[in-house]
């Protein structure tokens, strides 16, 4: 019956999917306004077969219905509810699932959106290319990922539930869906770029229409990442966040290009240029999401996070290079219409800040793609088997880390145009002098070490340089100036310093050890006493853990670090124990539990100072995009009644990314003469 | 925030600006200062420390992206323990990187070869950056002819006057 | 809602740096699929190891109940070394399998290596299961780090001559058994 359902509802998207390409499409090929828009209405009949088979999945996942293959293998009787909730999406199929009713959601609201243009050429090649997205994924479904396959043989009667360190932790309900929400969400900007090539008009507006698309997916992203770090702090027992593995690899590579296309985006909005290198940063970040997808679920590299070995890998590997072949072709196709006009003065300018972003963010990606891919590179080259890891993504990661976080200290002081360099120079002297001042206190409070004093210099500097800016917008404007584009991406860069700021400090200033502690005995580490109290047992509804109690400085209740065995997992998972601090977290692990009632028992602690300023920066950050993404109306009709003395910041805000002031009116460029 | 119009600064004169310069050459001077000051102390590292830069390019070998240094996985407690009798035995830490390459593969070493096609992996980049920086100085030298000819402050000027005229309304006049 | 795009007068040169720049990224992004598209997913089973055809690393100490083990003294004989631990999975599935092994082939020895697990729940989960080969602690993995072991169950196969001639990751199944048969009866096959 779930399984009936399940499968109508796939076959229902797939169908409608490809029925609203092909209505639109002829309506477009036959210039007939009315047949484009009313293929719009396909994508309604999308999102209800997303809704139904992931109410079929979820009705089957929470009732226990074993005679799915995929319930059979993620469920359990003995798994709480939230976890066969999230269930869903803890394998394989789940996941397309999830991502086929994420994307047919963003179609659904896109169609909504721009349900007043529905006879729009760009709007319907944009609708398009998403339904062809859609049909992909549903038509995954309907073969080798099919998530509602019967199982093979007899019903069981349990399962195995999903993998214990999928239901260890309430965050695999937020973190996933996010992510997922990130990745999809680049699909409309995608979809508008493809629109915009196909029907030539390759101006600014589809730019400017998608804009808070783009927002929406970039904040998902960064928030799913940074909650995916912590996440993955807290249960996977090591005491860090960020191994540099393939599948974080793949979720980093889209933000990479993603941030690199909000910031040339501005410079297209504002100056008509660059319009080659972000259409190709777009088509990068999509495909960069189809690559991740294939490399995490194809099983070529070893990762912690792959799913089970799966007959995808072929299918999406085919669809990357559908993606890049139309991306490139089109790009090519219509390289005369794309020719910029216009010219970056000076280096010194905020325009050519953003280019030097650019490249930052460029060599960063490269770097990360390389790294990741490169086993296989040296494998096909000449058979060698050899590991890319975390020496190598340290190394080549912090000179452009650095270099990103003084990018971000100057550029926003850099006007458009050309950089008179008093007023730059008085607009970075407090920023700056914040830099050097932490940097001195920091070695007078005993800090060493010049990487890391520099990355807290340079951070102090640039967070100081966004809330110089802030400061000013808001005397101007009130708090109004937290809003639109300027605004908000001030307040993001301070939850991208502080988020650095944590990151540097803790994997600068980190202590990890073992402790052999008997019962009742106390330990000192890295200016903590630890008091190891015993064990005990412990029964919650999908495991039976023992648990250490260890108190921190002889503070609060004592923190309980545990061996859990999960129902059909042989093997015991190390459920680690953090007491968090503002200073510094203590992480604790049960390394060996008492062989002997009584004995000693092994735990291993982490001293991670500063990390977590790294989930508030996260917080910030995802605050700074939704400020971001509101209009700063009245904030510009406010700052042209008070004219502040500073020409060149009232033309950025005029022309800044706000929908409706800048929608359908095509601006020529300034500096060349206009036609 | 300085209320000079920009369009009558000379640009990146070099000259009219020295009294303002002052406060530039003390931060830089705090800035070295500190920095030499903050410099971690250059004593030979224990053996403790050097376990732990050796095991930093060795991968767990039960684990699949953690580094020896960062688990706690007893195969990675075996790695530093092996490390660690290697070091006392007077070993470097390249024979007991090629030790253990000798029974895990080339691939329990996180960092990869310098030598050879898995260079590539660290010149790449490299060349990559020089490529794109000469790219983009060219551009800039290119750009620059391009606007050599009209004066950019003039349009900038244009550029406002045409926003507010658009916006309907001249601005009010200077608090 | 027309929208035009500036026309400028600019060098056909631009165009055409345009499409070469494509072709190149298109050349490159081609060989990179053709790379991820001829790649075998990381496999399990018969694994490469740079022991094959070297002398196997020494086993040398006393079993789980006290009675002295060395490999070097079992020349003459293939030897399986299996490294297996009480709280591992699939352990306890090959574990039947390899009885079988052992008692249709009185000529090939097994020798048990515990891994990170307590001597008795070691013997224990031996005795449970009828396996009557020897099997040594190994406290400190240093035995299993020397053969390269990642996580049990794992097996190396040594020949008569005392050289590893095959490694065997996770359980073994009826496939691995007649694979080993096959070493055993002089044939070998790779």
């Amino acid at each position: 019956m779930r399984s009936l359902l399940g499968h109508g509802a796939v076959l229902l998207g797939f169908v409608a999917a490809l029925a609203g390409i092909a209505s639109t499409a002829g309506g477009l090929a036959r210039r007939r306004p009315s047949a484009v828009a009313a293929g719009r209405r396909y994508v309604w009949l999308v999102l209800a077969a997303g809704v139904l088979a992931t109410a079929a999945m979820e009705w089957a996942m929470i009732g226990r219905d074993f005679s799915l293959a995929y319930v059979a293998a993620n469920d359990s009787r003995s798994t709480p509810l939230l976890f066969r909730v999230t269930g869903m999406w803890s394998a394989l199929q789940g996941s397309i699932l999830l991502w086929a009713l994420i994307l047919a959601a963003y179609l659904a609201a896109m169609g909504r959106r721009f349900r007043r243009r529905g006879g729009d050429p760009v709007v319907g090649w944009a609708m398009v290319a998403g339904l062809a997205v859609a049909a992909f994924f549903f038509g995954l479904m309907l073969g080798p990922a099919d998530p509602f396959r019967h199982v093979a043989g007899a019903v069981p009667t349990d399962g195995p539930g999903p993998n214990p360190l999928l239901q260890n932790n309430p965050l695999v309900a937020f973190h996933p869906p996010l992510l997922y929400l990130g990745y999809v969400g680049f699909t409309v900007p995608f979809a508008f770029a493809i629109g915009a090539l196909v029907t030539g008009r390759v101006g600014e507006s589809w730019l400017v229409e998608t804009r808070r698309w783009t927002l929406l997916a970039w904040g998902c992203l960064s928030a799913g990442i940074v909650l995916g770090m912590w996440w993955s702090y807290q249960v996977l027992g090591w005491g860090g966040f960020w191994a540099w593995d393939p599948v974080e690899n793949a979720s980093l590579l889209p933000w990479l290009c993603a941030t690199a296309y909000l910031h040339s985006a501005a410079v297209q909005q504002r100056r008509g240029m660059l319009r080659v290198w972000n259409l190709s940063l777009l088509m990068a970040t999509f495909s960069l999401t189809i690559l991740g997808t294939f490399l995490t679920r194809s099983g070529v590299v070893e990762s912690v996070h792959s799913f089970s070995e799966s007959t995808l890998g072929p299918l999406i590997l085919s669809f990357f290079g559908l993606v890049v072949a139309a991306g490139v072709g089109l790009i090519a196709w219509r390289g005369d219409l794309l020719r910029s006009p216009g010219a970056v003065d000076s280096p010194g300018s905020r325009e050519g800040a953003f280019l030097l972003n650019n490249l930052l963010f460029a060599a960063f990606a490269f770097v990360v793609l390389l790294g990741t891919v490169f086993p296989l590179l040296a494998q096909a080259i000449n058979g060698q088997t050899l590991a890319v890891g975390r020496p190598y993504f340290d190394r080549m990661v912090l000179p452009i880390a650095l270099c990103l976080l003084f990018l971000m200290a100057v550029a926003p002081a850099l006007p458009w145009r050309k950089a008179a360099a008093p007023v730059v120079r008085a607009r970075l002297l407090v920023p700056a002098w914040a830099g050097a001042a932490t940097i001195a206190g920091c070695v007078l409070a005993g800090v060493r070490g010049v990487l890391a004093l520099v990355a807290f210099g340079l951070a102090a500097f640039a967070g100081s340089s966004a809330l110089r800016q802030l400061a000013t917008r808001v005397r101007r404007s009130g708090p109004a100036g937290l809003l639109g584009r300027s605004g908000g991406g001030m307040v993001v860069h301070v939850g991208v310093v502080v988020l650095a700021a944590g990151f540097a400090a803790s994997s600068a200033f980190g202590h990890r050890g073992e402790l052999r502690l008997t019962p009742g005995q106390s330990a000192a580490f890295a200016g903590h006493s630890l008091t190891y109290l015993g064990t005990r047992d412990a029964r919650y509804s999908n495991r039976t853990a023992v648990e250490g109690l260890v108190t921190v400085d002889g503070r609060g209740l004592p923190a309980r670090p545990a061996v859990s065995q999960f129902a059909g997992v042989t093997e015991g998972i190390g459920t680690p124990a953090v007491v968090s601090g503002p200073r510094e977290d203590v992480y604790l692990t049960l390394d060996a539990v008492p062989s002997t009632p009584g004995g000693p028992a092994v735990i291993g602690v982490v001293v991670q100072p500063l990390i977590m300023w790294m989930w508030v920066g996260g917080g910030v950050i995802a605050l700074g995009t939704v400020l971001a993404a509101a209009p700063d109306r009245s904030q510009r009709r406010r700052r042209l009644a008070k004219s502040p003395a500073d020409e060149i910041e009232v033309t950025t805000d005029l022309v800044s990314g706000d929908v409706e002031v800048s929608r359908g009116a095509e601006r020529s460029p300034v500096g060349v003469p206009g036609p | 925030m300085s209320a000079t119009a920009p369009a009558s600064v000379p640009r990146f004169a070099g000259r009219g600006w020295t009294g303002s310069r002052l406060p530039w050459v003390v931060l830089a001077l705090v800035v070295g200062v500190s920095l030499w000051a903050g410099a971690a102390p250059r004593h030979t590292p224990s053996l403790d420390q050097r376990v732990r830069q050796v095991a930093a390019d060795v991968r767990c070998p039960s684990c699949t992206d953690l580094t020896a240094a960062d688990s706690n996985a007893p195969t990675a407690v075996a790695v530093r323990q092996t490390i660690r009798q290697g070091l006392q035995q007077g070993q470097s830490p390249a024979q007991i990187e090629s030790w253990l390459a000798g029974r895990y593969g080339r691939d329990i070493l996180l960092r990869p070869p310098t030598r050879g096609v898995a260079g590539l992996v660290w010149e790449l980049p490299v060349a990559g950056a020089v490529i794109a920086l000469g790219a983009l100085a060219f551009a800039f030298a290119r750009w620059r002819r391009a606007v050599s000819g009209g004066d950019p402050a003039e349009a900038d000027r244009r550029l406002v006057e045409e926003a507010l005229a658009r916006s309907g309304g001249p601005p009010g006049d200077e608090p | 809602m027309s929208e035009v795009t500036t026309p400028v007068e600019s060098t056909p040169r631009r165009g055409r740096t345009l499409r070469i720049v494509a072709v190149v990224v298109g050349v490159i992004a081609a060989a990179f699929i053709a790379v991820l598209a001829t790649r075998q997913p990381t496999e399990v089973g018969q694994a490469a190891s740079p022991l094959l055809g070297q002398p196997a690393p020494q086993i040398d100490g006393a079993s789980l109940d006290g009675q002295p083990v060395s490999l070097a003294s079992l020349q003459g004989h293939y030897v399986l070394v299996n490294f297996f631990a009480s709280w591992c999975g699939p352990c306890h599935t090959e574990l039947p399998n390899l009885v079988a092994l052992a008692r249709a082939h009185p000529d090939l020895k097994v020798i048990g290596v515990a891994f990170n697990d307590s001597s008795t729940s070691a013997s224990g989960f031996l005795a449970s299961g009828g396996a009557e080969w020897p099997a040594v602690a190994d406290p400190d993995e240093h035995i299993a780090l020397s053969y390269g072991v990642r996580a049990p169950p794992e097996s190396y196969l040594v020949d008569p001559e005392g050289m590893v001639v095959a490694k065997i990751i996770g359980g073994i199944d009826q496939t691995r058994v007649r694979s080993i048969e096959d070493y055993l009866s002089g044939g070998g096959s790779r």
